[in-house]
């Protein structure tokens, strides 16, 4: 946790914006998607994201479910871990494992987040844990040195902004549209108005993920007052097309649109 | 209202949809304290489902089982032949009151999808509803019904391309276009406040039963039985009777059998999440949801609402499995000896309920759910049985 809030101040500081990378953990191999991440973070990611694949992810639109579904016909628990640990050799940046709940909880929630935090994660983003059952589990990723990330969506009313704003231990993720990952782009911006009341609760940085996929909506998020951006399904597509080098060249056009508003 | 039944339920979903589940559960209980609402309620159950439904004695089937009197609850004689409508119109009429003109549904069987398309042409509400491709070939005459009633029936091509894949479609289509719409859930799962809804729309079953039998038995019958996928009609049964004597029978779909493939989650599956709520689950060692199998489309879900995961810890309902072939084989038997062909799903039940009858003094009296009527699993029992 400590990895994540110094790298989030050094940014500040900076006045940089935040670049999140996901992948599908086992997609296409273990080690390939560790590669990936690797290249993402060689290329300007600050923050690296790494999906356990589920036989269910619900958030997610077409091309993370493909994801997931190419990563379980050999992707176990194990191999999840180890590619944490793996990549944790490789990057000093922070890691973020998204997971939805019911793979957590099979292997026993405290075992799973000891082992976790054990391979050098810094932070847990699960989609399908409202803040509403969070208490438990906040409890449990903190005890493990985990930070626990809340959720803001278009429809979050204002009720709820301050227990969001203090479980906010590291960031806050954004959901930019209404609908899956991998969604064409909401023109009416709904989210903005949430960030905004936000704000008046927490300094915590807010990213925005969900249908972020180039430079040029990256660079529109970090004009529009985000503190950074969380691009996946096309980062996802851009490694089934031409492997980490592809997700390199896409991390690296991201991070110049970013680079590219003051 | 809680939201927990025991440890199970709760509300694990995205953020986006937390807004919908409150506005959800806030508009619920000002409908249910409506007088006017529920009257509308009411009426339509009467009029235009044709409820109360009837309890039949069947006097062949207690003769060839040779043990407790027979009663059936005759669900399968609900308007469009199966329980789901209880919950659909109460659902609608729920979507039309949160002022939402669009209502979106999953279907196995395809009967809650008929039960909500129903609902949604009669209210004057746009509808769309997720079936599992393979649901879509293997119960066709019921897409065709939904098509009839002037809704969207869209295939689910992903993962097992069954009620547990058409789910996660409708959750996601949710996700999208929450503002304008109503996930009208077709069991007691997903996150709170559904299955407290949906088991109290589907209660109307259980007070029912309780009326009917005091009518013809001068009291309360002394077993009770219900197929169990999701559960509805089971809940809707044993939520009325619970604080009674009664015992409780829930049927699971073994499949072929519990060494094979099934969908025995409440006798096999262990405790996790999925769609929304915390309960029993078929699922590996790692915690990824396993494929179910059943015959019968309706049955064939890996999870089971929460409520039922409470009742099994408890120990107040007591669950158990009929295999494929063993539901095939009380179907042929009620249709022989009732002139009633039931759903595969309420098969399973009739299975289990032989034994359940036959251990009883004929003094007794045990009541089994028809929850739905066969017409629609025909064609595939006709297949099955002409291959074998």
């Amino acid at each position: 946790m400590t990895r994540l809030k110094d790298s989030l101040q050094q940014i500040r500081e900076a006045r940089r914006a935040s670049l999140m990378a996901y992948l599908c953990a086992g997609d296409p191999s273990i080690e390939r998607s560790v590669e990936g991440l690797a290249a993402a973070a060689a290329a300007g990611a600050d923050l690296l994201e790494i999906g356990w694949p589920f036989s269910d992810p619900v958030a997610d639109g077409p091309v993370i479910q493909a994801a997931s579904e190419r990563a379980l016909h050999h992707a176990r628990r194990a191999d999840v871990i180890r590619a944490v640990a793996a990549l944790r050799a490789r990057v000093q940046q922070p890691i973020v494992v998204l997971s939805y709940l019911n793979p957590l909880l099979a292997g026993g929630r405290d075992e799973t987040l000891r082992e976790l935090s054990d391979a050098g994660a810094d932070a847990l983003v699960i989609p399908d844990l409202s803040l509403e059952e969070s208490a438990p589990w906040r409890e449990a990723a903190a005890a493990h040195g985990l930070s626990l990330t809340p959720f803001i969506a278009p429809t979050t009313g204002a009720g709820r902004l301050p227990q969001i704003a203090q479980a906010a231990d590291g960031f806050v993720y954004a959901v930019a549209l209404l609908g899956v990952t991998g969604s064409a782009a909401d023109e009416a911006e709904s989210i903005l108005p949430v960030v905004e009341a936000l704000r008046a609760h927490t300094k915590a940085p807010v990213l925005a993920g969900f249908g972020i996929g180039d430079a040029q909506a990256a660079a529109r998020w970090r004009s529009r007052g985000l503190d950074g951006v969380i691009v996946g399904s096309a980062l996802v597509a851009a490694m089934a097309k031409d492997g980490p080098p592809g997700v390199g060249r896409l991390v690296a056009e991201i991070r110049a649109g970013l680079d590219s508003v003051g | 209202m809680s939201g927990r039944f025991g440890a199970f339920g709760g509300q694990f979903v995205p953020e986006t949809l937390m807004a919908a589940l409150l506005e959800l559960e806030t508009a619920y209980r000002e409908a249910m304290a409506d007088r006017a609402f529920v009257d509308e309620y009411e009426g339509l159950l009467r009029d235009y489902v044709g409820r109360p439904t009837p309890l039949t004695h069947a006097r062949r089937l207690t003769e060839l089982w040779g043990g407790a009197e027979v009663y059936l609850k005759r669900e399968d004689l609900a308007h469009t032949g199966a329980h789901k409508i209880n919950n659909t119109l109460g659902q609608a009429l729920l979507c039309r009151r949160m002022g939402k003109g669009r209502i979106i549904a999953e279907t196995g069987a395809g009967q809650h999808g008929v039960a909500a398309a129903t609902a949604a042409a009669l209210l004057g509400l746009e509808c769309e509803v997720f079936m599992g491709a393979v649901d879509v070939e293997r119960q066709a005459p019921n897409v065709y019904r939904m098509e009839l009633l002037g809704t969207r029936v869209r295939p689910v091509d992903s993962g097992s391309r069954t009620l547990k894949d058409a789910t996660n479609a409708a959750l996601r289509e949710w996700v999208r276009s929450v503002e304008g719409t109503h996930y009208a859930i077709g069991s007691v799962v997903g996150p709170h406040p559904f299955p407290t809804i949906v088991r109290d729309l589907q209660s109307v079953i259980g007070r029912e039963v309780l009326r009917q039998c005091e009518a013809a038995l001068g009291g309360v019958p002394q077993a009770a039985v219900a197929c169990v996928g999701g559960g509805s009609n089971a809940a809707g049964l044993f939520a009325p009777l619970a604080p009674t004597e009664v015992a409780l029978y829930g049927v699971e779909a073994a499949g072929e059998g519990l060494h094979g493939r099934h969908a025995a989650t409440l006798t096999l599956g262990r405790p996790g999440v999925l769609h929304g709520a915390y309960s029993y689950l078929l699922q590996d060692d790692d915690g990824q949801v396993q494929e179910a199998h059943s015959i019968s489309a309706g049955l064939d879900y890996p999870g089971v609402g929460p409520e039922h995961s409470h009742w099994r810890e408890s120990g107040r309902v007591q669950y158990l499995s009929a295999t494929d072939d063993e539901a095939l084989e009380a179907l042929h038997l009620l249709s022989r000896s009732e002139g009633i062909i039931p759903a595969l799903e309420s098969a399973h039940a009739l299975a289990r309920a032989s034994q359940i009858a036959r251990q009883l003094p004929r003094s007794a009296a045990i009541v089994v759910v028809v929850s739905g009527r066969g017409d629609k699993d025909l064609e595939s029992i006709r297949q099955r049985e002409a291959s074998v």
